[in-house]
């Protein structure tokens, strides 16, 4: 089986870090993998693309542990209620499985299928990994890429993991890790991939053909790159610029190898998965952009820690967020006389549209007794709609007034052990 | 009949504003209304009505929740008390609607008492604590007073020609007028320095550009002025009281109504108050002012949405010393928000006592010769209420 990549889209914070190989995507304490992974399903062409029919989430870094997440990235970015909807929590290989799913689903006619998956670091043991997402759709025909899944490897074996309710990742014995850990894994699909991928791919031994990329992805990027070069790869240089995007960065280095086939494999704990990655001539110009994102960004020392949460102790209701998902969620209001009235007016009833994301600042104002935040900025927004918009300015940019600025969504406090997201101003960029 | 003239205004008392360690909310309602009721020369037992505003019980243990505060503190059952919250113009509203009563003809006598505890909980904890934890979970998030009011400076500062040394001038101003106050919360005079030194509370807007926050009480008496020109006591007559409402407290953020340079129901206030008493040149017609003096910023904006000045020219008008002591246009002569403090239920009632002084002629060391009528104002919420009223000598 087969099935066509469509598109794909990748959401990279602005501020890069350096780190013991590079630099790495640092995501504030306002971004989640829902937020991230929202930005990217919403920086998708989609009025060039068919509706989705599913959606698959995969993350090791979901903003809950039970409850779901993906849900939430399918209200923001407006995809339906009859989306099928379903996550990947498991391993960083996650995003290779949800690819090998989503097949499994176009090729059932089940429709067009949308695969995303993001990662935000948890803790500082997290050394290799940095944040981001990447947003996949995959159809039946007419795309970018022919993406081939296959073939798989399950073992019972733990190199990175944590129990139920720990926040930071618990790690095994480095020398086991790397003697039996994703490496050896990762050989092992890669040698099943060339028994199951036609020639030319699979002339010379382990590797694919030279004509091939290997791209492998693990837990360390170190590893991971050093059995990519043994096998006749290249290495990964994106970890070097990004820093491991978990679950995201196998979906983050197919976007980059469209330049060409590549084998594509994924491993972490005893778990592999590999996917066959046929390009068009076409989608090199999506590599391409996918490449000039990673050369983006802003380069920083470090990001401030998370602001005290002392005192601030937001409302929240179930029942309030699930009524109001739409005017939260998608910034949706009523039509009426042309305009939209937000928040939806009570009682009116008519079409529902979303505010424009899109305005520049009337005014703004840096507040420091705000309990949230150690200092936040607020802003006023005239939408290129004609409406207006006030909120918070995402944390580490400043607006100022005039400044043409976008609305994107992000985490806003989690008031009564309930995630409340909404959106907020960032400069134009 | 309408309110507007037929409504006086008999006896009004405050208490000292501050931080009131030593007094329950209850107690400052009583001495409030019991020095109001001293002054119109009535026995309590004449009163036939009340009316309480409380903008935020929950810093007082839900005390001035409903009416019931009044009966508690004054012992004033079975007679019937409401309770009005309407942001920061709760106090004139309270007035307001005890006015409407004797304006129906429902009752001869009543009571407008307005009481705030706020500082029985830390500054934070008493209004923008409360404000970022309990308001709508996403709409307008992040908001605090201080930091909707410096969105207006900031525009404000952009647009017009005005400095922040001109928004410290206000707090320097108001400042000098409240050493002349005895009930104010601060009766010290300020420099620009000091305020622009002041700890920064939401830019441009420091410490000291800001209300304080503050506990206290102020009350009225009202009666028909028929009833008050018989008594042959001493009264100030309610010539006009205006309340307009422009919105609801999160979609007026998202509307674009607003210029950020002034208030439009501020304006809208004032249309229908001056209309009610007659006015068509504040500047003119009016002998002082008490408005709404929230932040340095609300002072300059409200010279203008009040029709003291042309728009933009706010900080012309401070500058050319009209509003100071001794000016043409005297504005907050007690000392405003900026220097008594703010206890929002009873502001508005200090307000209107302040203006009827002044046309009384008993104001004091603050006494504006000759003034025989002037206006006090209050802005609530997010700039979508506002109370103007106009008092006037007999």
């Amino acid at each position: 089986m087969s099935s066509q990549l469509l598109s794909g889209a990748v959401a990279l914070p602005v501020d890069r870090v350096p780190t013991r190989v590079g630099r790495r995507c640092a995501a504030h304490y306002d971004q989640d993998a829902v937020t991230l992974a929202a930005e990217a399903v919403l920086a998708l062409p989609h009025e060039e693309l068919p509706t989705p029919a599913a959606l698959l989430f995969a993350s090791v870094s979901p903003p809950y542990d039970e409850g779901g997440s993906a849900q939430l990235i399918a209200e923001i970015a407006g995809l339906g209620d009859e989306l099928f909807c379903a996550e990947l929590t498991a391993t960083p290989r996650d995003g290779v499985a949800a690819l090998r799913l989503a097949d499994a689903l176009v090729a059932a006619d089940a429709g067009p299928v949308l695969v995303c998956a993001a990662h935000v670091r948890r803790s500082e043991s997290e050394r290799d990994t940095g944040d981001g997402a990447v947003a996949l759709l995959l159809g039946d025909r007419g795309g970018l890429a022919t993406l081939t899944p296959g073939p798989s490897h399950s073992e019972e074996l733990r190199d990175r993991w944590r129990l139920a309710g720990e926040r930071a990742p618990r790690e095994a014995d480095a020398s086991f890790t790397e003697e039996l850990g994703p490496a050896r894994i990762a050989r092992i699909v890669a040698q099943a991939a060339r028994e199951r991928v036609p020639e030319p791919v699979t002339a010379g031994g382990a590797a694919p053909s030279p004509d091939v990329g290997l791209l492998i992805t693990g837990p360390s990027a170190r590893s991971a790159a050093r059995v990519e070069r043994a096998l006749g790869g290249t290495g990964d240089r994106a970890a070097a610029r990004t820093g491991v995007l978990g679950a995201a960065h196998p979906l983050l280095r197919l976007l980059l190898s469209l330049r060409g086939p590549a084998l594509l494999v994924a491993a972490s704990g005893g778990l592999g998965d590999a996917c066959l990655v046929e390009p068009a001539d076409e989608a090199a110009v999506l590599a391409g952009d996918v490449e000039g994102q990673l050369a983006d960004g802003r380069e920083v020392p470090s990001l401030p820690p998370p602001p005290s949460q002392a005192g601030f102790e937001p409302y929240a209701s179930g029942p309030r967020a699930w009524r109001e998902r739409a005017q939260d969620l998608r910034l949706e209001g009523v039509v009426r006389d042309g305009r939209v009235l937000y928040p939806p007016p009570a009682g009116i009833e008519g079409e529902r549209r979303p505010l424009a994301r899109t305005g520049s600042v009337v005014t703004c104002a840096r507040d420091y007794v705000y309990p949230g935040a150690d200092s936040l900025q607020m802003a006023v927004v005239a939408l290129d709609d004609g409406n207006r918009f006030y909120g918070q300015v995402v944390a580490g940019e400043e607006v100022e007034i005039g400044q043409q600025v976008r609305l994107v969504p992000r985490r806003l406090h989690a008031g009564g052990g309930l995630v409340q997201y909404f959106w907020k101003v960032t400069p134009c960029r | 009949m309408p309110i507007a003239g037929q409504v006086a205004i008999i006896g009004s008392a405050a208490t000292r504003f501050g931080v009131l360690h030593d007094r329950g909310y209850l107690e400052l309602l009583a001495e409030a209304a019991r020095g109001a009721i001293a002054e119109a020369g009535i026995e309590q037992d004449e009163l036939e009505a009340a009316w309480l505003g409380t903008a935020e019980p929950l810093t007082a243990a839900l005390l001035g929740d409903a009416g019931t505060a009044v009966t508690e503190a004054l012992d004033f059952a079975p007679r019937p008390v409401t309770r009005v919250s309407t942001f920061c113009c709760t106090g004139m509203e309270a007035v307001r609607a005890a006015a409407m009563s004797i304006a129906a003809g429902e009752y001869e006598y009543v009571l407008a008492v307005g009481a705030e505890k706020m500082r029985d909980v830390p500054p934070r904890g008493s209004l923008v604590a409360r404000t970022a934890n309990l308001t709508h979970p996403t709409l307008a998030k992040g908001r605090t007073a201080p930091g909707q009011f410096a969105l207006l400076a900031n525009r404000y500062l952009h647009e017009y020609d005005c400095t922040v040394e001109d928004l410290a001038a206000v707090a320097v101003k108001n400042h000098a007028h409240a050493t002349h106050n005895p009930i104010a919360q601060y009766s010290e005079p300020l420099t620009v320095e000091a305020v622009l030194k002041a700890p920064r509370v939401a830019e441009p807007l420091g410490l000291l550009d800001c209300t304080p926050t503050t506990d206290g009480a102020a009350a009225v008496v009202l009666t028909s002025v028929e009833k008050a020109r018989e008594s042959r006591c001493p009264y100030a007559v309610i010539e006009a009281i205006a309340l307009a409402v422009v919105d609801g407290y999160y979609a007026g953020f998202f509307h674009d109504y607003n210029d950020y340079l002034g208030f439009r129901v501020t304006r809208e206030a004032a249309t229908r108050a001056y209309r009610q008493a007659g006015i068509t040149a504040p500047r003119e017609q009016l002998d002082v002012v008490e408005c709404h003096d929230c932040f340095t910023i609300t002072e300059l904006i409200n010279y203008e949405d009040l029709g003291l000045c042309d728009r933009g020219e706010g900080a012309q008008l401070l500058r050319s010393g009209a509003t100071s002591t001794g000016g043409d246009m005297p504005v907050n002569l007690s000392g405003g928000l900026q220097a008594c403090g703010h206890p929002v239920g009873a502001t508005g009632v200090r307000m209107i006592k302040e203006v009827a002084d002044q046309v009384l002629g008993r104001a004091g060391e603050r006494q504006v010769a000759g003034a025989r009528r002037g206006a006090a104002h209050t802005l609530g919420g997010p700039g979508v209420a506002s109370c103007v009223a106009v008092i006037g000598a007999p």
